[in-house]
């Protein structure tokens, strides 16, 4: 099952080419900042993607590759810590 | 506040040009994905619009595969003239070559049930990108 970061309709591309979500559908809409590397879509169309800007409630980012995310930071989350 | 859209200022495709958007669930063309992306593009730019893709001699299918649909493993094949026959609009919306399905009127369950009545094939994209999470 893929996890999704930021729920996302992959077929709207806004005036500049980029992609956009709602803020408030993130899973952790504090982590969703310019520059952050996210899972982005639906569970059957997800892309890797870096946040460009967020405006107004939205978020707008680009797909990039798995490899390119990768160079950006590591792909695997850190397992929660007990307390 | 809505943002502005830009209207690409070009002519209108032809009635047999084809209209592709990318399917997002397991389930075909689902009403609820429709009504969720036309309120969304509400939310974003003040009208119900259903974003699509538009085949044409600088984009053929095979390139939409390749790049904008890239990530679907299906997409939704509708034409320009079928659309038309359900009383729907494409406005040149963004950059070439996205378009918004639209409804006169500005009535979000027209514009959904027209959408989903309109016809149109499941495809099955032979360039979708099953990259590993």
């Amino acid at each position: 099952m893929i996890y999704i970061d930021l729920p996302a309709d992959l077929n709207l591309e806004d005036d500049e080419g980029r992609n956009v979500a709602r803020l408030a559908d993130a899973v952790a809409p504090d982590a969703v900042i310019a520059g952050a590397v996210l899972v982005t879509g639906a569970p059957r169309a997800w892309s890797w993607a870096v946040v460009d800007s967020v405006d107004s409630g939205f978020v707008y980012f680009r797909q990039i590759s798995a490899q390119d995310a990768a160079r950006r930071g590591p792909l695997v989350k850190p397992l929660p810590q007990s307390a | 506040m809505v943002k502005k859209r830009a209207l690409r200022d070009e002519p209108p495709p032809g009635p047999v040009e084809l209209v592709f958007r990318g399917i997002l669930g397991d389930t075909g063309l689902d009403p609820a994905d429709l009504r969720e992306a036309a309120v969304f593009n509400h939310e974003l730019y003040g009208f119900y619009g259903v974003s699509v893709w538009i085949a044409d001699l600088a984009f053929p299918r095979e390139l939409l595969e390749s790049t904008k649909l890239v990530k679907f493993e299906r997409y939704a094949e509708f034409t320009v003239g079928g659309l038309a026959g359900r009383g729907l609009q494409l406005w040149a919306t963004g950059q070439r070559p996205h378009y918004d399905v639209v409804y006169e009127g500005n009535d979000l369950e027209s514009l959904v049930a027209r959408l989903a009545a309109a016809p149109y094939w499941i495809v099955d994209n032979p360039s979708v990108d099953r990259e590993e999470h």
